[in-house]
């Protein structure tokens, strides 16, 4: 959005804000010490001609179920997303983020619950009630981009504008404007058949920029991409949210996106539940189950079971003993041990001992599969390290030491919930 | 979530839902232009007024004439199917799995007598074999000095020949298209096996397109079961009757007296009757497996060398294409051309007057270009926004009974155009205080009932290509529900809504099974004026106005080309 203009960024009279009230006032005004800070610190504040100050783009889904046919997709799900913040919604494939967007853009009514954008009432149970999509103000990027096929880049990016009625000349301004943004200045008469992959989800996320100035909702964008331009895009869309504080939700079912990108993520499980939420650094140094543990990275999961005061390793036939101190909070009888592979080193002075099955050399890392009882532990190790220590042989014994052991309890995944 | 996230029943937001409108319209029209005539048949064939009156139903199906004309009706579509499947797979092999060389050229020409219109071949055929008149037949016996005539054309089996002519192309598209994306990697892997040609063609290919040649066979056998034109006019002069030509004849005998419609109501529900036992029974004998390895996509396929086989297999080809192509065009141009019939095709005998009789002076033969491209236009554009109208809602939206609007929407496909003609009589005229007989405006109604499902598949075919999400896009950047169905739905399916129009207009303007009966004094279409001057006897004002008739639906024809390859460029 081209909040970059001036000190005040007028919105012609008709244009419905958020509130879905027309504007009493012809302007109104973002302030100026906004631009250019981080989003945390911007005032979550629109200032309209009245003074009346209302929170802007915040998302709350209270209690909401959703379902086709007989079907229930989601069931009883709460989340609040804060204004100006980027929110991931982390989840399996068929989890139902989809479905929780669809929801969200107006596309598909609820069976209970509510939603609100910035504190108005936008969905809920009677239809005649809820917003229809075109009011709602939310610029969606889809997951296959959904750029029109006979529109140019530029019919394209000013389709939402023109829909605003905005006069030509601003239509035409504020077009260029994202479309610039996106780097993909020069292409305006591009038709989408000539554009990669990649370009025709520049063009969706600039017509997303342009359709709303205060949230925006992208489903799986760039997991259709290569890993290079997809690693490019995750950057320009956290890079373009910083810079015009817009409340950004990103549905993904990739973690290290989620990661990379969000200020706060939730983690949703295959049922549709939300099993955690918070800052992505917070979830994964301490996810709250195995699940989220294993759903954040490559881990190993090792059995122990209690011997007196100590434990063992479960999976190994002697029943060796687990060299590390299991905090108290829980000392159950059988727990796993689960650690990612950077977080454990191979060598000689290791206390745990295993079988080197195979050595893979991946460049920057050494990968390695070591046979500990019946199990398979995967490691990684730092190359440098690794050609510095001696990279072990296959077939060998070897030592193992692990950092960072986090504890959870012998059941079922399904019920590993809090 | 695809699975459920295909159509957007349920969306939010206030004021009426732009859907169930459509889905209610598109109910509406179907019930009156499709249910009720075909109920007005059943009602008036049981009923007379208000009472039940089976008997006379039983007396017209008992009456030997018309058991006579339903079993030529079933033996010729017999023949017309297997031999017009025979031939079609044999072309489509040749062409899609030969060295034959010539290829495009022959699969260009095969295709022309798709687009002739059957009846005028039946002129065509009857000008060269009628078995006293026939330029051939003379020849023959001139030849010969004998008086037997080399091929009566006025018979069952010269009503077979000409329907071959003009529908083994049904089979041969089907199975050159499926010939085409077969994966070549499973015949190579079979003759890798240790199998041989022969084997490999009986074992492997033959199967593969088994669903092709069913679909194809299963187009000719609904065709030419309710087709009228050939037999009308070969069979006619000679008394060989099908259901669909009894049909008519009852009617015309009786002067289109009630009587007489109620009897051909009747006779249309044995008609029906028996092209529902003949797709049944079909589907029973190619009871196909669909497999999937057909792919969507152009592959290069293995051909076979046909080796010494090459060259003589190239002229049976080009000698069929040669009978029946260029033999029947010729002949209509020239006797067109021809100052009397009967004359020696000679230059010395040529001239222009019959054109311009048919063109400038004929009241009826112009009357007969004007209406029929008022009719076919209108109806074109009708159809196609019905049509598209009804497949928007059966691929998009989620509402129960899209089924029954498919099925209605589809209905008129499998039902014989002379049935349907009866149904429309016994609908408009005047039994809903709306007399719309011997006005061009039954025949619109008729041909809208008859086409819509044209236009529906074609667009309903550009419709799944336009994905929901686009549309969805455009809700979410502040469009409304009509806003976005024009600017985004509509404009992508353009191309396919503009295929179907001509789809519609090419066999409407050659429409001669429905317009036969609908016709009144001052709205005889081409097919019908056609028909009418050559059972007056001028032959040649009747080959000029077919050939006029020809040129028209060639110009249609390239201009569907044109516009279908503009599709294929943008897609």
């Amino acid at each position: 959005m081209d909040r970059g203009e001036g000190p005040f960024r007028p919105l012609p009279a008709g244009q419905d804000n958020i509130a879905g009230r027309k504007l009493s006032g012809l302007f109104c005004f973002a302030p100026e010490a906004s631009r250019g800070r981080s989003i945390r610190d911007r005032p979550n504040r629109i200032f309209y001609s009245k003074c009346e100050v209302i929170s802007m783009a915040g998302v709350t889904f209270k209690d909401i179920k959703i379902s086709y046919d007989s079907n229930v997709i989601i069931d009883n799900l709460s989340l609040e997303v804060n204004d100006g913040e980027c929110f991931a919604i982390l989840g399996p494939s068929a989890c139902g983020k989809t479905t929780l967007v669809r929801a969200l853009c107006g596309f598909k009514n609820l069976d209970s619950g509510t939603i609100h954008i910035g504190g108005k009432l936008v969905g809920t149970r009677e239809k005649w009630k809820s917003v229809a999509p075109e009011k709602r103000n939310i610029g969606v990027v889809f997951q296959d981009y959904a750029v029109w096929p006979h529109y140019s880049v530029f019919e394209n990016v000013s389709y939402p504008l023109k829909k605003q009625r905005l006069p030509k000349e601003e239509v035409k301004k504020r077009t260029l404007n994202a479309i610039e943004q996106v780097r993909m200045k020069g292409y305006e008469e591009r038709m989408p058949a000539q554009l990669s992959g990649g370009q025709q989800q520049r063009v969706a996320l600039a017509r997303a920029l342009v359709s709303s100035d205060q949230l925006m909702v992208l489903d799986e964008p760039i997991s259709n991409l290569d890993a290079n331009l997809r690693e490019e895009m995750r950057f320009e869309i956290k890079e373009l949210q910083r810079r015009t504080g817009i409340t950004v939700i990103y549905i993904t079912h990739d973690q290290e996106v989620a990661l990379a990108i969000a200020d706060r993520m939730a983690i949703l499980d295959r049922k549709g539940h939300i099993r955690q939420i918070g800052v992505p650094e917070e979830i994964y140094k301490n996810p709250n189950d195995s699940y989220i543990y294993k759903f954040l990275g490559v881990s190993n999961f090792i059995p122990i079971e209690r011997r007196g005061d100590g434990y063992v390793l479960g999976n190994t036939e002697s029943k060796d003993p687990f060299p590390y101190e299991v905090p108290s909070e829980h000392r159950a009888e059988n727990l796993f041990a689960a650690c990612r592979p950077v977080d454990i080193r191979v060598g000689a002075d290791g206390t745990v001992k295993g079988i080197m099955k195979h050595v893979v050399y991946l460049g920057n890392l050494f990968e390695y599969r070591v046979m500990l009882g019946d199990q398979e532990i995967r490691i990684q190790q730092d190359s440098h390290e690794a050609f510095r220590a001696g990279v072990p042989e296959e077939g060998r014994p070897c030592g193992l030491s692990f950092r960072n052991l986090r504890y959870y309890p012998q059941i079922e995944e399904g019920r590993a919930a809090s | 979530m695809k699975l459920f996230s295909r159509s957007s029943p349920d969306m939010p937001g206030r004021g009426f839902d732009i859907n169930k409108l459509l889905m209610i319209a598109c109910l509406l029209i179907l019930i009156v232009t499709v249910a009720m005539p075909m109920l007005m048949i059943v009602y008036n064939t049981f009923f007379y007024g208000f009472t039940f009156d089976w008997q006379m139903f039983v007396h017209v199906i008992m009456d030997p004439s018309n058991v006579q004309a339903m079993w030529n009706t079933i033996l010729i579509a017999f023949w017309v199917t297997l031999l017009g499947t025979l031939l079609g797979v044999f072309y489509a092999w040749l062409i899609g799995r030969t060295n034959i060389p010539l290829k495009n050229l022959m699969k260009t020409l095969f295709v022309i007598p798709y687009m002739f219109p059957p009846f005028i071949g039946a002129v065509a055929w009857g000008l060269l074999l009628s078995p006293r008149a026939g330029y051939i037949n003379r020849m023959w016996m001139q030849m010969m000095g004998t008086r037997e005539a080399l091929f009566n054309i006025n018979s069952i089996a010269g009503i077979v020949f000409v329907q071959i002519c003009y529908y083994f192309p049904f089979v041969f598209l089907q199975v050159v298209s499926a010939l085409e994306r077969m994966d070549p990697t499973l015949e190579e892997s079979a003759r890798i096996s240790g199998a041989n040609q022969l084997y490999v063609i009986r074992k492997i290919t033959l199967p593969l397109v088994v669903p092709a040649i069913a679909a194809g066979a299963m187009l000719i056998l609904i065709s030419t079961l309710s087709h009228f034109g050939v037999p009308a006019m070969l069979g006619f002069s000679r008394g060989i009757f099908t259901l669909p030509t009894k049909i008519y004849e009852l009617i015309n005998r009786s002067a289109g007296s009630f009587e007489g419609i109620r009897q051909g109501a009747a006779l249309s529900i044995l008609l029906v009757l028996v092209v529902v036992i003949a797709l049944w029974l079909q589907r029973k004998i190619l009871k196909a497996g669909h497999y999937d390895i057909i792919r969507g996509k152009s592959m290069r396929p293995m051909l076979i060398n046909l080796r010494g086989a090459k060259y003589p297999l190239l002229f049976v080809c080009l000698a069929s294409l040669f009978v029946i192509v260029v033999l029947p065009l010729f002949i209509i141009f020239a006797v067109g051309s021809l100052r009397a019939y009967g004359l020696p095709l000679q230059l010395s005998n040529m001239t222009l007057a019959n054109f311009h009789h048919v063109l400038f002076s004929s009241r009826m033969a112009q009357d007969a270009i004007r209406n029929s491209f008022v009719l076919s236009i209108s109806s074109a554009i009708i159809a196609m926004f019905v049509g598209t109208m009804i497949a928007y809602v059966v691929v998009k939206v989620k509402v129960k009974g899209k089924a029954l609007l498919e099925i209605l929407a589809l209905l008129p496909y499998s039902v014989p155009g002379i049935v349907l003609a009866i149904g429309v009589i016994l609908m408009w005229s005047g039994t809903f205080y709306l007399n719309l007989y011997n006005t061009i405006w039954i025949i619109l109604v008729a041909y809208i009932a008859r086409y819509v499902a044209f236009a529906m598949k074609s667009s309903s075919a550009s419709l799944e290509q336009v994905h929901y999400s686009l549309e969805e896009a455009a809700r979410s950047c502040g469009a409304t529900h009509l806003e976005s169905l024009r600017d985004i739905t509509v404009a992508l399916i353009r191309p396919g809504m503009i295929a179907g129009f001509f789809l519609i207009f090419l066999p409407a303007m050659r429409e001669l099974t429905t317009s036969i009966l609908l016709y009144g004094p001052y709205t005889r279409t081409l097919g019908v004026a056609i028909y009418a001057i050559n059972a007056e006897g001028n032959i040649t004002q009747s080959a000029a106005l077919s050939a006029i008739a020809i040129l028209i639906i060639m110009l249609g024809n390239l201009a569907l080309r044109f516009v279908t390859r503009e599709r294929r460029r943008v897609s």
